[in-house]
């Protein structure tokens, strides 16, 4: 008799549940950006928020918030670490705007990311005039910007640099043709060459986006709404990291190369050139290492003159299902103060989006790299922003990679990238 | 009297008097209680996502609007944009799990015929035996990874210079020993238990007759564990071909190992394609569902029929 | 098909829960001894050098050498940090991963018992329900449970992380448990029966003591697939009041953003499988050592 009752009662909770879920098949997000943009610009959500970011390695992120918790004990930000893996952490991000939770009011992300959130109606529109002044970097600005509209807060910032070694080569070179000639320089000392990221992943994507935009290439029209990679400039740029690998100025292994294994590749001293991000400097130059003092940086090389590199970075933006959106607001655009910035760049030993940090002799003494990364910075060039940007680079993995493996042409991998491409805008 | 049902119940189907029946009936009262706890927690966990998933694999995924498409998303999978993608992914992922199983398999029975028969070293092995499927999948993917990196520890050992997961084949076989390591231990578990339920009689009767080890093992050791290494196989079956972590990780899906569950996650949680992406996993699920439906049909692995140690009997269709 | 099993040599066959009995000559004993040191080696090797990787210091760490040249425990100091999450997250797997355990058994107990030895309609249907239940792809079934989750109130909880698991574990009980009934020596309960036992006492006091190799490796093979499941931890929880251990590894970084924290993942893989296996060890000390008591011979 009792179990009779008790499974009655699941069998309820059951059909409970299962109600409760067909409601919320209809919702699951997609809304039109238009929809996403509640009228909640009067003084009402104001009040505690959830800052959701990735890893923080450094202890930075509670610093910030403590300065801010300390000025606004009102409006509490809460940190939520998410998972040190980029990929993890757009997952919770998706999950939670497709279930309009707002558990998260303001996230972090990697810059192609606001394109796609904000196409899908996730992210709340922020006012140019706040969050993208002429106090930060235009190349910054740009990565937040869709339709014409601003959707995230440029919090920080990132350009590749060329790291060379200081002791074997007097002037870096400027462009690839010179940079290949040095190549007899590794050769001589029984060195690699040059090492980048080859691995099929999106750091494949930023390394050909380079090549490919230094050769004066591009993927998509600026809008984002044409492919335009079919082009001689792209086979030329995508022809150059293909012959260098061809003629061995390119280690093979580095085909399985991302960021880490490139960057151990330099630091044992084994090889001459390598493109990767200010953070090598660190452990490049600490003591112990084999190449302190025996390496430099310069700006990625190009064809004619000095290339441009991909822009990386991130971005914080307010969630469009936040109940407290004016403190949100209030914290991202607080967040691009001098005061925060500081502590971005000497705390978390991150670049900055203030164009006056650069310069900043404080700032330099901690950074050496800061001019050269400011010389990339104006020279770099956001990848394709798009709503479907996870379709267009792995479009732009796949082929550039058969490319380098010589499973393919040249020709026939633009050729095929530019088809891809045509279907993962269209999508 | 009571000898009597005892001895009936075990037999049912052979019998088709009247007390049968009744036996027959009242289990069914008392399967059905003992069963529908069990189903009702799989509804609620499985049957609602997976109806969820397939709803939403009958709409688009434009952004803003995502009208009701009917069939296009398995068209586009099947046939359409997404096919050479589609079916790439499923013949690597079958190729891969046709190895990996008959290696687990074969690699699995005879750790546990070794484990069964150990005197000695029998705690060290059943503790070593458990190791590598004790160590959480994404750790061990890791492991591989950097062991098969072109520096790594596989190329120092073995003084080969092989960038692993560089080309197609060499990837593959990364993948396939990471997994056959990994999972071996599984097969090899679950027979043993299957070995530890035979009774030593049976090959001393065995022996007395003159059967050799060969004969005793096939005669006697494997239709024994048949059941249970059935089963092992079926699961590792469902596993292998729903892989997703270690190719993930450890070559991202790069130089053809995109199997179709990383393609699901791909479409569904990447590129933010939900109805394509359930388009996929519903095709992915059919793939599976029609190879185990072929596997339990082929090898006749009917649990509700594999007494094992039974007196033989007719398949008791419901 | 199912007739070669060899029925005339099991009637009368006593029966026992662990036989350990070795026959053959010396030179099979050696033979035994050397497949026995290649499972071990087979088994152990990737494990040692996970074991070396973690005692290694970051400047060696991409060194091939055998054996650390400066062993240091600091992968393990960075495992449990300034703030030691790794011992919460312990915790929580050890709640996870049990209460998946016990509820996958509890359930398969029942359901398999029904299926191996009772009569009743749509047995077969069942049985492959229970399977198809594992034939969905894993990360399809993520965001419609995260949305129901989210609407319920239960992300970043136990439950919201028990349940799906559930959705794995019950399948693979059933249907192992089921096979392991099967081949029970059910003339024991029959002969209970007539001694008078109720179904229910006849099952509790013959047959579960003889499927406990059964039941225990099931309890094996759930618990640590549910100890080791990430995907659906990594959606379901957001801190680290309900992170499991996979969760948390997952969040360990290097010194920077792009270094995988290679190590101190090695160390973490260590530290959550020594215990697991300790316990397996213990546990099967008893479990034997309690049957062997009980005189089932």
């Amino acid at each position: 008799m009792r179990t009779t009752q008790r499974i009655a009662m699941v069998a309820a909770g059951t059909a409970a549940v299962l109600a409760l879920a067909s409601c919320s098949s209809d919702a699951s997000g997609d809304a039109d950006p238009s929809d996403g943009s509640p009228a909640a610009e009067d003084a009402e959500g104001v009040g505690p928020i959830t800052f959701a970011s990735g890893k923080d390695l450094t202890g930075a992120m509670p610093q910030l918030i403590e300065m801010w918790n300390e000025m606004h004990p009102e409006q509490e930000v809460t940190f939520l670490e998410l998972s040190a893996s980029p990929d993890d952490q757009r997952t919770s991000f998706v999950q939670d705007f497709q279930a309009q939770s707002g558990n998260y009011d303001v996230v972090w992300g990697d810059v192609v990311w606001t394109s796609e959130f904000a196409a899908r109606g996730w992210l709340e529109p922020l006012d140019a005039e706040a969050v993208a002044g002429d106090d930060i970097l235009p190349a910054a600005v740009e990565s937040a910007t869709y339709d014409g509209q601003v959707w995230a807060a440029p919090f920080m910032t990132n350009a590749a640099l060329l790291f060379y070694r200081s002791d074997l080569i007097d002037t870096p070179p400027t462009t690839w043709a010179e940079l290949r000639e040095d190549c007899a320089i590794a050769e001589e000392n029984d060195m690699q060459c040059y090492a980048g990221q080859f691995a099929q992943y999106e750091g494949l994507t930023v390394n050909a986006a380079e090549a490919i935009t230094s050769a004066g290439g591009a993927f998509l029209s600026e809008d984002g709404a044409s492919v335009a990679v079919d082009s001689p400039e792209a086979r030329e740029g995508l022809q150059n990291l293909v012959d260098m690998f061809d003629e061995g100025q390119i280690d093979p292994a580095a085909i399985t190369f991302q960021e880490q294994e490139s960057a151990n590749a330099f630091l044992d001293g084994s090889t001459l050139f390598l493109r990767n991000w200010p953070y090598v400097y660190t452990a490049a130059s600490e003591e112990g290492s084999e190449i302190a003092g025996k390496f430099d940086m310069t700006v990625l090389p190009g064809i004619d003159g000095p290339g441009s590199s991909s822009l990386g970075g991130i971005n914080l933006g307010v969630s469009a299902f936040s109940e407290n959106k004016q403190t949100a607001k209030d914290w991202v655009e607080w967040m691009q103060s001098d005061e925060a910035q500081r502590v971005l760049v000497s705390v978390m030993n991150q670049a900055s989006v203030r164009t006056d940090l650069y310069t900043d002799p404080e700032m330099v003494e901690v950074s050496p790299y800061l001019p050269n990364l400011q010389e990339s910075l104006m020279n770099a060039v956001p990848r394709p922003r798009t709503p479907n940007y996870n379709a267009v680079s792995l479009a732009i993995q796949q082929n550039a990679y058969a490319a380098l493996q010589g499973d393919v042409s040249v020709d026939e991998a633009i050729t095929t990238m530019a088809a891809d491409l045509e279907l993962a805008i269209a999508e | 009297m009571s000898l009597i049902t005892s001895l009936t119940k075990r037999q049912p189907a052979t019998t088709s008097s009247d007390p049968a029946r009744d036996i027959r009936e009242k289990d069914g009262r008392l399967a059905f209680w003992l069963v529908v706890p069990s189903l009702i927690v799989l509804t609620i966990v499985i049957a609602f996502p997976v109806v969820w998933s397939f709803v939403r694999s009958l709409y688009g995924d434009g952004i803003g609007a995502t009208p009701f498409v009917g069939g296009d998303n398995y068209a586009n999978a099947l046939w359409g944009n997404g096919s050479a993608e589609f079916w790439d992914a499923a013949r690597f992922t079958y190729f891969f799990t046709a190895v990996s199983v008959v290696l687990e398999v074969l690699i699995g029975v005879a750790m546990a015929l070794v484990a069964n028969r150990a005197f000695r070293g029998r705690g060290l092995l059943r503790a070593s035996v458990l190791v590598p499927w004790a160590i959480p999948t994404a750790v061990a993917a890791v492991l591989w990874k950097w062991a098969f990196d072109p520096n790594g520890i596989v190329n120092a050992v073995t003084g080969w210079d092989l960038i692993w997961t560089g080309a197609e084949g060499p990837s593959t076989v990364a993948i396939i020993v990471a997994d056959v390591w990994k999972t071996a231990p599984f097969v090899a578990l679950l027979v043993l238990a299957g070995l530890q339920i035979i009774p030593e009689d049976v090959y001393e009767a065995a022996r007395l007759d003159g059967a050799n080890a060969r004969q005793q093992f096939l005669r006697i050791t494997l239709p024994l564990v048949r059941p249970a290494l059935l089963v092992a196989i079926l699961f590792r079956l469902l596993d292998a071909l729903r892989m997703y972590d270690l190719p993930a990780i450890m070559t991202g899906g790069a130089n053809g190992t995109t199997t179709l569950s990383v393609l699901v996650v791909q479409s569904s949680l990447s590129q933010l394609k939900p109805g394509y992406g359930g388009a996929l996993a519903t095709l992915t699920f059919l793939l599976i569902f029609i190879t185990a439906f072929l596997f339990v049909r082929m090898l006749n692995v009917n649990a509700v029929e594999q007494a094992g140690v039974r007196t033989p009997r007719k398949k008791d269709s419901e | 098909m199912t007739t070669r099993t060899p029925e005339p040599t099991i009637k009368g066959a006593r029966w026992r829960a662990k036989k350990s009995v070795h026959h053959g000559s010396r030179l099979s004993m050696i033979g035994q001894n050397a497949a026995l040191a290649a499972i071990i080696v087979f088994c152990l090797a990737p494990f040692y050098w996970m074991v070396v990787s973690s005692l290694k210091s970051p400047d060696e760490i991409f060194d091939n050498s055998l054996v650390p040249a400066e062993p240091t425990l600091l992968n393990y100091e960075a495992v449990f940090g300034a703030e030691n999450t790794f011992v919460y997250a312990l915790r929580n797997s050890f709640v996870i991963a049990g209460s998946v355990t016990i509820i996958a058994l509890l359930f398969g107990v029942l359901a398999a018992y029904a299926i191996a030895r009772l009569q009743f309609r749509f047995k077969t249907t069942v049985l492959a329900l229970f399977l198809a239940t594992s034939m969905f792809p894993g990360a399809a079934i993520l965001t419609p449970l995260f949305q129901l989750f989210a609407k319920l109130g239960w992300i970043d909880t136990y439950q919201a992380m028990i349940i799906p698991d559930i959705s794995f574990s019950l399948p693979l009980g059933v249907w192992i448990l089921t096979s392991f009934f099967r081949a029970m020596p059910w003339e024991l309960e029959a002969a209970a029966r007539v001694d008078g036992c109720s179904r229910g006492q006849a099952f509790r006091k013959i047959i579960l003591p003889l499927a406990v190799p059964g039941v225990f490796t099931t309890a094996i093979l759930v618990f640590i697939s549910a100890w080791n499941e990430f995907m659906i931890a990594n959606s379901m929880s957001q801190t680290p009041d309900a992170q499991p251990v996979t969760v948390a590894i997952a969040q360990f970084t290097g010194v920077s953003q792009y270094d995988k924290p290679y190590g101190t993942q090695m160390a973490a893989g260590v530290i959550v499988t020594i215990p697991l296996i300790i316990l397996v060890l213990i546990f099967q000390r008893r479990i034997i050592s309690g049957l062997t008591a009980g005189g089932l011979k």
